[in-house]
């Protein structure tokens, strides 16, 4: 199989990851309920794993780093704290279900700042307009459908200047962009351990600069007689056994993604998605959505044929044993930004095992299944 | 004599652990440990225990690194906690 739907979650792990992850299994309790062995070993690796994580994005206090299910439940928490129902929310063009979802479960006056696919300049400038009077911002960094890299930086010194306290999605940018999330001036991070953090499914990290409100509420190994949850990170959002195995596996991708340089898997991904871009290019029956510079883009790559339905042409692939994804991606606010609600597109995103050789055999699958028809 | 050990009280797990490792770090050794109840005014506290005779200096340490830190305790001889006033 060749796997290119990264985007979605990173198949392909380091070895160590899954080391990491069934020793977890076998040796690790539960942290931050007995004292014995077992439960010191967990709790051990869970901080080993905030620091791990703090020191990548660029976090002074490892507290900061708060444990969840996924992007989506880090992005749930931000958005509840710092929304209530009907107040006004400024929007990217592109953001992800995970963030339109619980504003519209708000009732969220939701302002799109709309701006065309790989134009950071013109998003800046809707942001600009849209962001007076707004309670609150939510901005992907990369968007999961075509790989843009919105202008996060800009945008977020506009929402200071506004006083606007900004979510940022880096679903798609953890462990893929490097980037420093402290100097973001963000209220929140979110992001999913399982996909470029390389980590198991069911973890996520939110990186918390303003005071969350709990979205559960529960044990926390703390404080235990009062009945509020506690004041101090992490321990305020983190009610519940956590994911020990998972988080054990996060710590090794990110030890893993430590030791080979975010920066160095980027050039890797950038290089392998534009030799993949360049030979899609050459299909005349696809459209390729790839952004004219390509520092705007990431190793996502969304294409579409004018002829043929997007999940018929991701079927065909399939049966090739080449995985990608089609469809609207969760993410219909970036396909109406694009013009591309009706159809979908199919997705290609890559990892940094992906290959020369895979990206020529795919190139080579699509001729094939292009030509036939 | 024997050295006397002193608890200092943590508001979560991962206080107690940043607090071990800013001490560890700075020479002192620092165990964290699931507090006794009877020190535990919250219900279930960690902490963590250190030789008296690091304590004031651990403290500076802790409030150098801006760690929020509970209560101190000192271990008796006949295995109660006396309040350390700091």
């Amino acid at each position: 199989m060749i796997y290119l739907d990264s985007a979605a979650t990173s198949l392909l792990k380091p070895p160590s990851v899954v080391r990491a992850t069934a020793m977890a299994m076998r040796t690790m309790a539960s942290p931050g309920r007995g004292g014995h062995g077992a439960a010191m070993r967990a709790a051990d690796t869970v901080f080993a794993c905030r620091e791990a994580a703090a020191e990548l994005f660029h976090v002074p206090e490892p507290e900061r780093v708060v444990f969840t299910m996924n992007a989506t439940h880090a992005l749930n928490i931000a958005i509840y704290s710092l929304v209530s129902p009907g107040d006004p929310v400024v929007i990217s063009g592109y953001e992800h279900n995970s963030v339109t979802r619980p504003l519209h479960a708000l009732g969220a006056q939701v302002r799109v700042a709309e701006s065309p696919l790989f134009e950071p300049e013109t998003a800046v400038g809707a942001f600009r307009r849209a962001l007076p009077g707004a309670k609150a911002a939510v901005c992907t960094m990369v968007s999961n459908v075509f790989g843009y890299l919105l202008p996060v930086r800009e945008i977020a010194e506009l929402c200071a200047a506004a006083g606007v306290p900004l979510i940022v999605d880096a679903s798609q940018a953890a462990g893929c962009v490097a980037f420093d999330a402290a100097a973001l001036g963000a209220a929140f991070v979110a992001m999913p351990g399982h996909k470029g953090l390389l980590g198991p499914q069911g973890t996520g990290i939110l990186l918390c600069f303003a005071q969350p409100k709990p979205l559960l509420c529960g044990g926390t190994g703390s404080q235990s007689v009062l009945q509020d949850m506690p004041e101090e990170l992490p321990d305020r959002l983190e009610a519940g056994t956590h994911n020990v195995p998972g988080i054990a596996g996060l710590l090794a991708g990110i030890r893993y993604l430590s030791a080979q340089g975010v920066e160095n898997i980027e050039r890797r991904e950038r290089r392998l998605a534009q030799r993949l871009t360049a030979q899609m290019r050459a299909e005349p029956r696809l459209e390729v959505f790839a952004a004219p510079d390509p520092a705007c883009q990431t190793a996502v790559l969304s294409v579409r044929c004018r002829d043929m339905d997007s999940e018929l042409l991701a079927q065909k692939l399939a049966r090739y044993g080449i995985a990608v994804r089609a469809g609207l991606h969760c993410a219909p606010v970036a396909h109406r930004s694009a013009g591309t609600l009706e159809t979908g597109t199919v997705r290609l995103s890559l990892s940094p095992f992906n290959t020369d050789a895979e990206i020529a055999r795919t190139a080579r699958v699509f001729h094939e299944i292009l030509r036939a028809g | 004599m024997m050295q006397r050990y002193c608890l200092i009280m943590c508001r979560s797990l991962t206080y107690a652990q940043r607090s071990s490792q800013v001490l560890e770090r700075a020479g002192i050794t620092a165990t964290v440990l699931k507090a006794p109840q009877s020190v535990s005014k919250t219900g279930c506290t960690y902490c963590v225990k250190l030789y008296e005779s690091r304590l004031v200096r651990a403290l500076a340490l802790l409030d150098r690194a801006a760690i929020r830190r509970g209560k101190v305790y000192r271990l008796l001889e006949d295995g109660t906690y006396q309040e350390v006033t700091v």
